[in-house]
């Protein structure tokens, strides 16, 4: 679904007169691939590269050196950006920079309709993505009046209405609160499995990518870490130099599995670690 | 030092269609010492409520009181209340417009009327406390990282030397590693320069760690006020307002409603493995 094969950003820092003082690599020669369906997770602190790198994910932003493959489709390639951008839809991290139109329904309905699908079908895509994020009892509304979280769910249903096939969030519940946040993750766990949309989540939460198939740790521009999430928060100390932690409940299972309880070092939800403690 | 909230109701848009009201008959003291977080789902009142602590809001109906004087009272001196409660809105740094860092800082209390002198030994000390080395005195606010752009901010507010520090979401947008340097610069200041710290959270399990005090809303009003041990022990109230308790008090309270003999006062990843090593040992002895 997406390739990236030796990615390489930089871009330059000027003075007040314009001379360039500073070359930044900003994304330095990174490898990843996606496969159709998957929910993969890129972790990293901030300036990390990571918000960088996902604006290259649908084209916002051009390889300096290397090449990004999105769908098969080289991003370099101006002449059909409009396909890549379709094919992995981004969501923000601001709520409201993202909402252009005064009513929900038209909100969502903006982006088919620049793609100039016809109304009626425009009609089917809006009414079937408000429903997928939960939205659609509130078509009607003005967007203003709504929740971080509703937001961002309606911004979510506007890239659905474009039929994407990979849905990028950079660091969409930056901003949100807990329920916010536990709204998105839920609406997108279930994109991935009920339309096998595949997911990009950035972010710098841990708790977020406990449930993802894949995780990539950025740091200095470059993958530091990867494999699942358990794989990747056995390694406490890496991820430290990563500015990034492990998840509280893994904390806890650590610390007594140097206690020498009976309980593993990659312990990832309080269900798991209930399980070991109770167990005998 | 103490600030005083009395039956205080805050009413947005009053007698317009869109009249929303933030905060209902609210009765509140932050006394000297303090460390504590507000916390609340959002539109729970939470921003409002802080806002009205140094005088940027006037509430509706009620009184601030603050060192037994009425804010609301026409002498009273609300420029200098503004600078003995700083506030920090949320994404500070998106409000840094100066030059240079070291003019930043010194805009707030040049902007109080102090002398020369004491603007700059003021700037100086605060930008020391939030860690800004002098090295970055004439560099440009944009050229910073985020989170040493947030320090700065901070150090903006400091630099008038309040008695209570006031923050919104402090931790916003940072990476693990840079909440818990802020946390630290909080405690920092809290301890050696014995100013009270208030600040709006979305993290029990920060709240868990670091405050003395939570105060919870929900609607406007406070429902919960007390100490994180105290408050986090009503988890279905919690959850049911959107909040949740943090993950070590989930982990002990599931433990103990499982019918296990453990203290489910825990609050804190550390406390729990402590409990938790207890209860084990003991069973094993069994």
């Amino acid at each position: 679904m997406i390739k990236t094969k030796k990615l390489v950003h930089e871009y330059s820092r000027r003075d007040e007169e314009g001379n360039v003082t500073e070359i930044v690599r900003a994304v330095d020669g990174v490898n990843i691939q996606v496969k159709p369906g998957d929910f993969v997770a890129i972790l990293g602190a901030n300036g990390s590269g990571k918000s960088t790198f996902a604006k290259h994910l649908n084209g916002l932003l051009y390889p300096t050196e290397g090449v990004v493959y999105v769908n098969g489709i080289d991003t370099r390639d101006k002449e059909t950006m409009l396909t890549v951008r379709q094919t992995a839809g981004m969501v923000f991290q601001n709520p409201d920079n993202q909402i252009i139109s005064n009513v929900v329904e038209e909100d969502v309905g903006f982006g088919p309709e620049n793609l100039g699908v016809p109304t009626a079908e425009i009609l089917k895509r809006v009414r079937e993505s408000l429903k997928g994020v939960g939205m659609y009892a509130y078509r009607k509304h003005s967007p203003n009046h709504l929740s971080g979280g509703q937001k961002q769910r309606v911004a979510i249903a506007g890239i659905m209405a474009m039929r994407p096939k990979c849905i990028i969030l950079d660091e969409a519940t930056a901003m949100l609160d807990p329920a916010g946040r536990k709204e998105i993750l839920n609406i997108i766990h279930s994109l991935n499995k009920e339309e096998k949309i595949t997911i990009i989540l950035i972010t710098h939460y841990m708790e977020e990518v406990i449930a993802s198939d894949f995780v990539y740790v950025m740091n200095q521009g470059k993958i530091a870490l990867s494999g699942t999430p358990r794989e990747v928060f056995a390694q406490t100390d890496k991820l430290k130099e990563c500015r990034l932690t492990i998840p509280k409940v893994t904390q806890i299972a650590q610390a007594l599995h140097r206690a020498g309880l009976p309980v593993p070092e990659d312990v990832l939800t309080e269900e798991e670690l209930l399980s070991y403690l109770e167990q005998v | 030092m103490s600030l005083i909230l009395h039956n205080v109701s805050y009413t947005y848009g009053k007698g317009s269609s869109d009249e929303k009201q933030a905060l209902r008959n609210i009765d509140l003291e932050i006394g000297s010492q303090e460390f504590t977080a507000i916390v609340g789902h959002t539109g729970s009142g939470k921003s409002t409520l802080l806002q009205l602590l140094n005088g940027l809001e006037k509430a509706t109906e009620g009184t601030v009181y603050y060192d037994g004087k009425d804010i609301y009272d026409k002498e009273y001196p609300i420029k200098e209340l503004r600078s003995k409660v700083g506030l920090v809105f949320q994404y500070p740094e998106h409000q840094l417009f100066e030059s240079s860092v070291i003019r930043d800082v010194e805009f707030g209390p040049r902007n109080l009327g102090w002398d020369n002198l004491q603007v700059e030994l003021s700037s100086y000390q605060a930008l020391k406390d939030v860690g800004i080395g002098e090295e970055l005195l004439d560099v440009s606010p944009l050229a910073l990282s985020g989170g040493q752009k947030r320090r700065v901010a901070l150090a903006g507010v400091l630099a008038m030397q309040p008695e209570i520090l006031v923050l919104d979401e402090p931790m916003a947008g940072l990476d693990p590693m840079g909440r818990q340097e802020i946390f630290e610069l909080l405690q920092h200041l809290h301890k050696e320069r014995k100013i009270s710290v208030i600040f709006a959270s979305h993290s029990m399990d920060d709240v868990a760690e670091y405050a003395k005090r939570v105060i919870v809303m929900q609607d406007g009003k406070i429902v919960l006020d007390g100490t994180p041990r105290q408050v986090f022990q009503y988890e279905k109230e919690l959850e049911q307002i959107g909040l949740g308790v943090p993950a070590a008090t989930r982990v002990m309270h599931r433990l103990r409603a499982d019918g296990n003999a453990v203290d489910d006062s825990c609050i804190t990843a550390q406390e729990s493995v402590q409990e938790i090593l207890r209860w084990y040992g003991k069973r094993g002895a069994k």
